[in-house]
């Protein structure tokens, strides 16, 4: 699996118990729970692997859907400049 | 010795010892007049006329007026030649003092700067941010002649700390386009046009009951809505009002580049988990400004 690693201009805080990203162009985008927390295992050098096997352990769910479901949603950061794919 | 703070000069007057005035002593910033670069080394943004390095900021008008402000202690100023001082170039170097400087070196001191006025309403310490032409200083003036204390225009300086979040009472000059002037009740002060902003005019309002550190209470900011729209309040919670918080914070650029993005994400997350903030929208164009007021003075109580 392609390790990710998030835009290292965004940054994030939690307001209100949920995760908001400060994009690099000064949008805001507010994260759901779940979004929340894979995005705070991504800032803290996480691959999707490590993230989807921490999902599937805590809330119980099957690893293949957590694995797609994380990809997914890495897939949705990257298509608005917030992660990106290391290939290498 | 006129202060200079009504935006008179008189003949020969020092001019860096008149703009001292304009800084109140409790902020510990010294001011000097002197030769600034047009740039810093190897010219930082975030804009090519705003360039923030380590511990300096410098900011290029069109005039040929520069500011470089440094360690959030000193301003120098350069002024585009050597003439006679006017109340009319007083009033503009005036305006990049408490409009530029001085909100730059608290940002270099870590805190948050707000391009909003404060009023206190009944004990309660409301900043009322906005873009430019939304109204902060209109409605601003207008509260203080229903009775407020009109505590500082456009410049809302906040600091963190256990509390809440604290504001520092900034006394400067209140800048009116003449028809809020014509509209609302003139202040006795002298006043003088803006040269940097066509069509306003300032002078200095009475100090503020308070010259103490308080704490902010609420946060309204402005826009303008459609015509025919009419006055209406949206409460912002959480992370609905870091948006909205961050058209009033970040200047330009001069923010995250001063504080670094993660402190300035971080102070906006304080404040808004620790005051009230609100979008009060007015319609464009013909509003009444009663309206307005009776929504500001209805958040604060």
């Amino acid at each position: 699996m392609a390790a990710t690693r998030v835009n290292a201009h965004a940054v994030s805080a939690r307001v209100g118990g949920a995760v908001v990203v400060m994009a690099p162009d000064m949008r805001f985008l507010q994260l759901d729970e779940i979004g929340g927390e894979i995005w705070e295992m991504l800032t803290a050098g996480s691959d999707i692997d490590e993230i989807a096997h921490d999902l599937h352990r805590r809330y119980e769910i099957d690893l293949g859907t957590a694995t797609s479901d994380t990809t997914r949603f890495v897939e949705q950061l990257a298509a608005i400049g917030l992660a990106e794919f290391d290939d290498n | 010795m006129s202060t200079g703070l009504d935006g008179t000069v008189p003949a020969g007057a020092d001019i860096a010892e008149t703009l001292k005035a304009a800084v109140p002593p409790k902020f510990g910033i010294s001011i000097a007049v002197g030769e600034v670069p047009h740039n810093l080394p190897n010219n930082p943004g975030p804009l090519p006329w705003i360039q923030v390095a380590d511990g300096q900021a410098l900011v290029r008008f069109p005039d040929g007026r520069r500011i470089l402000v440094s360690d959030g202690q000193e301003i120098l100023l350069h002024l585009p030649q050597a003439s006679t001082p006017s109340a009319q170039q007083s009033t503009t170097d005036t305006w990049m003092i408490d409009t530029w400087a001085v909100p730059i070196a608290m940002m270099q001191r870590g805190m948050l700067t707000l391009h909003a006025s404060t009023v206190a309403i009944d004990g309660s310490n409301v900043a009322i941010g906005g873009a430019s032409g939304t109204g902060k200083s209109t409605t601003s003036w207008a509260l203080n002649a229903r009775g407020h204390d009109f505590m500082v225009d456009e410049t809302t300086i906040c600091e963190l700390s256990t509390q809440g979040v604290l504001i520092h009472p900034f006394h400067r000059r209140v800048n009116l386009t003449h028809d809020a002037l014509t509209r609302l009740r003139p202040p006795e002060a002298e006043m003088h046009q803006v040269a940097a902003s066509p069509g306003k005019f300032a002078f200095m309002p009475p100090p503020p009951k308070s010259n103490s550190a308080e704490l902010l209470h609420r946060i309204v900011v402005l826009s303008v809505g459609d015509p025919g729209s009419h006055v209406s309040v949206e409460p912002l919670t959480g992370p609905a009002a870091l948006p909205i918080l961050s058209t009033i914070a970040e200047r330009r650029g001069l923010a995250t580049a001063i504080l670094g993005r993660r402190r300035y994400l971080d102070s906006m997350a304080a404040i808004a988990e620790s005051v009230p903030v609100f979008r009060l929208q007015r319609p464009y164009g013909f509003w009444s400004l009663d309206d307005v007021l009776e929504g500001v003075e209805d958040l604060a109580r």
